[in-house]
């Protein structure tokens, strides 16, 4: 992209929207050094307290629990080494990394962590409310985000 | 399959022109036509812009197909018909970065392009750092900036933004105003 943007940071979240986001950027015309960051967040498992529950149970769930994060992060780790792979055949230089938090947060500290100049959102993603048109993340990311914002429809 | 038809739509701002220099660097790669779109505010006489939007047509259209329009109504829908009616496959825009009480009174055209465009959407914020090769031509010392906008202005609101918030206040209350509202003689 001769627009000036090297360093882009590329949210994704498994979401038809952020696919079209790495095609958008795929298409594009890396700079020299250009290079893509794909982030996905994993938000971890939170259970509740459980005071009157026996010692037994409570370990089976936090061992549920367990299983189901695992379960997150092999599928995530799975859709940012697809994202990278694709954006590597289109010439970037491109990695995945897994963060675990809040999406939004995550996203922005992951903009500084990697001096990004660009963020790339899908408009909307994984949330409940998919009727949205524009979903939490790409919204908060407009309002917060210090770079320059790509929403991807 | 490239962007083929990039739309910029400025206001003439600062905040815009960059979004222009982002814009015209990515038709220029991708071979794409660029369309310059600038909204003039409802019960403003659009015949001064018309000059205005041409001049940045040709500024940013060297070795470019180049498209200029102008267009009457609230910025936000209009863009977005335009994108829809041209069949825009990018659009750039370049955000004020207005938060708290400026954005809510002013609402942000920038929100409602994203929100409603059929197409990807790359705004670009006033404040991002550029690379330092510019002259500086900011030497010529501007009189302040301008409270809404940011923009140099020999006044405290800068006279386009004078003009904005009236046409909006203006809608506003016409629509406030119509029969049949809550609170309004039908």
């Amino acid at each position: 992209m001769a627009s000036g943007y090297h360093r882009i940071v590329l949210g994704l979240d498994g979401s038809p929207h952020s696919r079209r986001a790495v095609a958008f950027v795929a298409r594009l015309a890396p700079p020299r050094g250009g290079r893509v960051t794909c982030v996905r967040v994993v938000e971890p498992v939170r259970l509740p307290s459980m005071p009157l529950v026996p010692a037994a149970m409570r370990a089976q769930i936090a061992g549920e629990a367990a299983a189901i994060e695992r379960h997150r992060r092999s599928v995530a780790q799975h859709q940012v080494d697809e994202a990278a792979a694709a954006l590597a055949g289109a010439g970037w230089r491109a990695r995945g990394v897994l963060r675990t938090g809040l999406p939004l947060s995550e996203l922005l500290a992951a903009i500084r962590a990697e001096r990004a100049d660009l963020l790339v959102v899908g408009a909307r993603g994984a949330g409940a409310v998919t009727h949205l048109l524009l979903g939490s993340v790409a919204e908060g990311a407009l309002k917060r985000a210090p770079v320059a914002v790509l929403v991807v429809k | 399959m490239r962007p083929t038809e990039i739309l910029f739509p400025t206001d003439f701002s600062t905040a815009s022109e960059r979004a222009g220099r982002v814009a015209r660097a990515m038709a220029l790669e991708s071979g794409a036509r660029l369309h310059v779109l600038s909204v003039v505010p409802p019960v403003t006489d659009p015949a001064r812009f018309a000059e205005q939007v041409a001049r940045t047509g040709r500024d940013l259209g060297e070795g470019l197909r180049v498209e200029t329009a102008l267009e009457t109504g609230l910025a936000g829908r209009r863009i977005v018909d335009y994108a829809r009616a041209k069949g825009i496959d990018l659009i750039v825009l370049g955000t004020h970065g207005r938060t708290g009480f400026s954005h809510a009174i002013l609402g942000s055209v920038a929100e409602t392009v994203v929100r409603l465009a059929p197409c990807p959407v790359l705004t670009v914020p006033a404040a991002m750092p550029e690379r330092r090769d510019a002259s500086p031509s900011s030497a010529a010392a501007p009189a302040r900036p301008c409270l809404v906008c940011g923009n140099a202005s020999d006044e405290l609101i800068c006279e386009p933004c004078r003009t904005r918030i009236r046409a909006e206040a203006a809608g506003q209350k016409r629509e406030a105003e119509r029969p049949g509202r809550r609170g309004m003689p039908a």
